[in-house]
Order: structure tokens, then sequence, then C-alpha cells
């Protein structure tokens, strides 16, 4: 049984404009101990589907159908106070984006840690605190830092206590939405080496939600790559680097200068991402595809599987169906 | 090539307010050192990236070349004449700027012709109706917001990130400046219209004859569009040279560990750590390190790095400055 088993899940946000489908039938499953990477540019639906994932969407979004299973409980119909108590942070947490701002100025880090695990473990404030200070060190930190406060740490390290927050109630899985946005780049070399650790160590499934292909090939095993609220390609990380199928993750990939290697002519995709409160009819990336075909406009694609690789799109039906 | 710009020596310290206590006990006046004895040149239509880490002082840099702040000591040279010389308008119009937020660097006020007409009326250049109104069609159609008419009555909220950052280039265009100070140009743009804005650039810095500082923190966009690299390092350039040279084979430790930092396309990465060149976190600019600035954080400082400050020089390879006392042992590396 996966880890986490997400089917045709779809949520929805009350806007001015009308409803906006920002996640709009996303299927995928993980296994324990394995990492996900999710990719896509900004308005793809990526953040919402980890708000989903944790139950955190804001008043005007809601799941409207589908199945997240979780160890296999399912989390959508699960009530609030159910969730609080017995998944969110025990089971499943959160790395939230700008850990500049994520933590409170004026309560130390120890007291922001352990709370917790006073109020939900009922642990003693002693045993709270040995615990916190276990969990800093597994994020190198000094135990020190327990009596800080957040102006006193710079941002390399804020982002390490917000890491070792998600951590506190040995969660299966963290999802980790940008999480070195705002760090330099030697900064965030430390925080990825961090996570591999944990990853490694601890057998910590991490999605990890960004818009930078790199970043997701330093945590990773699996991959998706989401459009306009759809998953367009999913597969291991290998297959999808090395051979993309869906046009988008193939110009994606082409689209990101390198530092390393030969310098090729970058490629890019002409037009913008849809409104998805009105997306295109067929398959959502055709008025921006390159291999665009009658038919895409048409028909929403089929999805194609290929070893672990899901390719939603139209180019492959034929050779599928033969 | 001729020079366009000579920067020798520039330093720019910001004074930083005393709370009362510290006024009253006579404290000295701190500064953040920002830019702090600088000296590079940009050569007539030559692209130079200015890359570091968030407070290096590379902001401050783009800034000093177009005048907007006023240096503290050193001198700028701008096209043959030094900056203090001249007014500040004469040179604006042959140095332009595109900022990082397209999103802010626009007046929401203007439409997209008042907005790329805006350095026309400022420097009274056709002051012609009918010709201006010419010439930013044609700015426009060199950035490639097609059909023009379509764009010329939007405001900025009818455009997208990506065509903002285009109406921000063709304001710059338009009074066909000879450099164009780019500050983080595409950091905030998405992936696929990232390249697109990269590849317009460079194509019409070569139709024009435009050089470009092109200053971020991304190595991989300005491996993509520079001609040379400076790195900068706490307000001092820590090494300069060729792009490509300085990438394949850096001297300086602080530009290896940058280099190495980055996360790169590759699906094996997973399953190795990356390679960390350097420990802790860059010290502030206040207090700025005794010796080589990078001392306290350098796998190779030894002795005489804590005491003597390494100079920019060129010794090692022709055209390759580097400020290391161990630049030699690195380079063998």
């Amino acid at each position: 049984m996966p880890l986490l088993d997400v089917e045709d899940l779809q949520t929805y946000y009350n806007a001015r404009g009308g409803v906006v489908k920002a996640v709009d039938g996303i299927s995928f499953q993980l296994n324990e101990g394995e990492s996900l990477g999710i990719a896509g540019e900004s308005g793809c639906g990526k953040t919402t589907l980890g708000l989903s994932l944790m139950k955190l969407l804001p008043p005007n979004g809601w799941v409207s159908g589908g199945k997240i299973r979780l160890d296999g409980q399912d989390i959508v119909t699960m009530d609030e106070s159910k969730f609080r108590k017995e998944v969110r942070w025990r089971k499943i947490s959160t790395i939230f984006q700008g850990a500049m701002s994520a933590l409170n100025p004026v309560y130390t880090i120890g007291y922001q840690l352990a709370e917790p695990l006073i109020y939900h473990q009922k642990m003693s404030k002693k045993d709270a605190e040995s615990k916190s200070i276990d969990v800093l060190k597994s994020v190198g930190m000094d135990r020190d830092v327990f009596l800080r406060y957040p102006h006193e740490l710079s941002g390399g390290m804020k982002q390490r206590v917000i890491i070792a927050m998600a951590l506190i109630l040995n969660p299966k899985i963290v999802i980790a939405d940008e999480p070195t946005t705002a760090l330099d780049v030697i900064v965030q070399a430390q925080v990825i080496n961090l996570l591999k650790k944990l990853k490694r160590e601890n057998r910590l499934s991490i999605i990890l939600i960004t818009h930078d292909l790199g970043l997701i090939s330093e945590i990773a095993d699996k991959v998706g790559i989401m459009y306009a609220g759809r998953m367009v390609e999913f597969g291991s990380i290998e297959e999808v680097y090395d051979s993309p199928k869906h046009p988008y993750t193939e110009k994606l990939l082409k689209s990101v200068p390198r530092l390393k290697g030969i310098k090729r002519k970058l490629e890019f995709i002409p037009g913008t991402p849809p409104d998805l409160t009105n997306p295109p009819k067929g398959c959502r990336f055709h008025p921006r595809c390159h291999k665009v075909m009658e038919i895409c406009s048409r028909q929403d694609p089929p999805t194609i599987i290929q070893n672990t690789q899901k390719t939603a799109c139209w180019l492959y039906a034929d050779r599928s169906q033969s | 090539m001729k020079n366009l710009v000579v920067v020798e020596n520039v330093t720019k310290w910001f004074p930083v307010r005393r709370s009362i206590t510290d006024f009253l006990r006579r404290r000295p006046l701190k500064h953040v050192k920002a830019v702090d004895g600088v000296s590079f040149n940009i050569k007539e239509n030559e692209i130079l990236a200015l890359v570091g880490e968030s407070g290096c002082g590379k902001t401050t840099m783009g800034k000093l070349l177009l005048g907007s702040i006023l240096r503290d000591s050193g001198s700028i040279r701008f096209d043959g004449v030094s900056l203090s010389e001249v007014g500040l308008e004469s040179v604006r119009r042959k140095a332009q700027m595109i900022l990082q937020d397209p999103y802010s660097s626009i007046n929401p006020r203007f439409r997209v012709s008042e907005v790329v007409a805006e350095p026309l009326i400022v420097h009274k250049m056709i002051p012609d109706k009918v010709q201006r109104l010419e010439t930013i069609e044609t700015a426009l159609n060199e950035v490639k917001l097609t059909p023009v008419d379509d764009f010329l009555g939007r405001f900025p909220y009818m455009l997208s990130g990506g065509q903002k950052q285009r109406v921000a280039i063709a304001r710059a265009l338009v009074l066909r400046p000879k450099l164009i100070v780019s500050d983080e140009p595409v950091s905030m743009l998405d992936l696929s219209i990232r390249a697109e804005i990269l590849e317009l650039m460079l194509s019409l810095g070569k139709k024009f004859g435009i050089a470009y500082l092109y200053i971020t923190h991304d190595l991989s966009t300005a491996r993509y569009i520079a001609d040379r690299i400076a790195v900068m390092y706490l307000g001092k350039i820590v090494e300069i040279g060729s792009i490509d040279e300085v990438l394949q084979q850096p001297l300086h430790p602080y530009t290896k560990a940058l280099i190495d930092a980055v996360p790169q396309l590759d699906p094996k990465n997973r399953l190795r750590d990356i390679k960390l060149g350097v420990t802790g976190d860059i010290p502030s600019s206040m207090n700025i390190p005794s010796g080589c600035r990078f001392h306290t954080r350098c796998p190779y400082a030894t002795e005489i790095c804590e005491t003597v400050e390494p100079i920019l020089t060129d010794d090692l390879r022709r055209g390759h400055e580097v400020a290391c006392h161990h630049a030699e042992e690195i380079g063998r590396n």
C-alpha cells in the first residue's frame, strides 16, 4: 500500500471572476521513504496541492472532489478536529515558505519548538525541552539556540528551525514549498544537504514544491510536472529528466540555463499560462504547444503509461492503442 | 574595443543610525561598507555580469554607476568623461536601467505608451508628438510587443510579468543608450519566460551595440548572457575575468564555492551531497574581517590571510584577475 495515494483531486477557489480550478484532477502515489518533486510555473496549482494535503486551504478554497489517502485513511472526508489531533504535524507536516516571517518574533525558539509537544503530546516541560534539543541537533544546530529569539538567527538558521518544527512530531511526510527561496546559494546548499540527510537517515518522504528543476533533482526520486491545474507528466526523475515525453516538460527542461557542459541556445515557451477560471478546452497546454495537433483543442488528452512514466498527451495515444 | 565605463577604487559607505545611548556615550558612527574599493571596466557592447550573495554590494554598485546614489570616493568615467564633470542628465541619456520587479518599476497609472514616452519627455527629445509616437512604436516592436497598437493603450495590470518586463526594456531602449544596468531582470519571472527575456536582451545588445552590467545572484543565467564576470564579496571584487575561464577554472575559493553550490539538472544529484566549499554565513558589512575579508569562511585560509589584504591582480593568468593569497594553489586543483 502506498503511503500517500492521491486520486483525481480537485481543489477549487471562489474568486471574483468565478471559480478557479487550481487543482483539477490530479492523481499520484508515493511510497514510504520516497521523495517527490512537484514542478511548474507560478499559478499552476502546485502550492494549492500542498495546502490540500495539509488541509490548510484558505476559507475561499475547498476540495470539491477526489480522494487523498494517507496511510490508508481518506483525509478529505476526515473532520478537522480528528485531522488536527491525529494527522497534521504527526503524519504529514510542512516547511513553510519564507522562513524570515514564519517565526513569532516575541517567543524564544525553544518555546515555539516545544509548544506542540507540551499541548498536543502532553509532555512534561523537561521532556519537551530535551526532545526539542534533540531535533535541533538533528538539523545541525547547537543546543543554545533553544533560548535564542528569531532576530538573533541568520536566514539559514531560521530555515533550519522551521525544518526542526516540521520534524518535531516525527511525521512520515514533509511538504516543502519553495523551502530555499530568499536564501543565498551557499546557504541553500546547506539546507539541501540537511534535507538529504533527513531523507537518508530518517526515511523521511519529502514533497518538494518548487519551480527550480535543479533543486528537484537534488532531492526527489519521483517528479511531477504540473501545468494549469493538471499533472502533465509524472515518473521517476531519471525517466522524466532524461527522456521527457510531454512537450511542456521537454521545453521546460530546455529553458533552464546550465552552469556546466556545452552552452546551448535556450528555448522558451511562447505565450502565458491560461486563466484558470476559464481554461482552454482539450489539452490545456495546446495554445502554447509546438507539437499541437487538431485533436488537442477538442478533447482532454489520455494518460499514457510507460514504465513509471505517465504522460497526458495526444502524441502518444496511437502507439498505446496499437 | 574602447572602454565605455572605467570604475576606479570606488567606495560607498552608508552610516548606520546610532541609538541615543550610543550617541550619548560618544560611540563612533558605524558604517555599512556596501562598496569598499571597487575597480573594473566595461567595454563597448560588452556584457559584464556582477554576481555575489545578497548584501555584497552589487546593487549599490549598479546605482553608483548611474549616479542615482553618489560615491564617497574613487572615480567613475563613462564614455570618456568623469561622472562628476558632467551633469547626471547627460549620463542618464546614455545609461539606462532595468529593475528586478516589473510589478513595481512601472507606474500603474500610466498606459504603456506613456511609460515608454517618459524618458523622451524627461530628456526633451523628439518634441513632435507624431514622431514621438513612431519612436515608441518602434521600441515596442523591438521588444516584440506586437501588434503594437494592441499594447499602446494598455495599463500595466493588463500585462503579464513577462510583458511588463518587455515594457521596462522598451523604456530603457527608447533613448538608444550605450549602457543598460540590469539588476536581476529575470529573477521574478517564470522559467519559460526567463529564457525569452534573456534572449531578447542579448539580441538587442548586439543589434544596437549596447553594453550591459548584468547584476545577479544566478551564475547560470550569467553564464548564458555575459562575456565577462566579476564576483563580489562584502563590497569588494574578488575575481574578474572572461566568463568561461572563471566558471571553468575559478582561482578564488569563494567563486569556487558559489559554483559548486548551484544545483544542477542531473537526476544523479539526489544520490550525493552538495560539496560545500565554505562554512558559515556571510559576515555583516558593518564588521568586515581583517586581512582577506573572506578568511573567516575560507577552507584555504592561513596566517597571512588574517592580516594582509590580498590585491586584485592578473599575475597568474592574463586578463583573469583574482584577489587571493592562495590563488596559485587553487588554480592547480
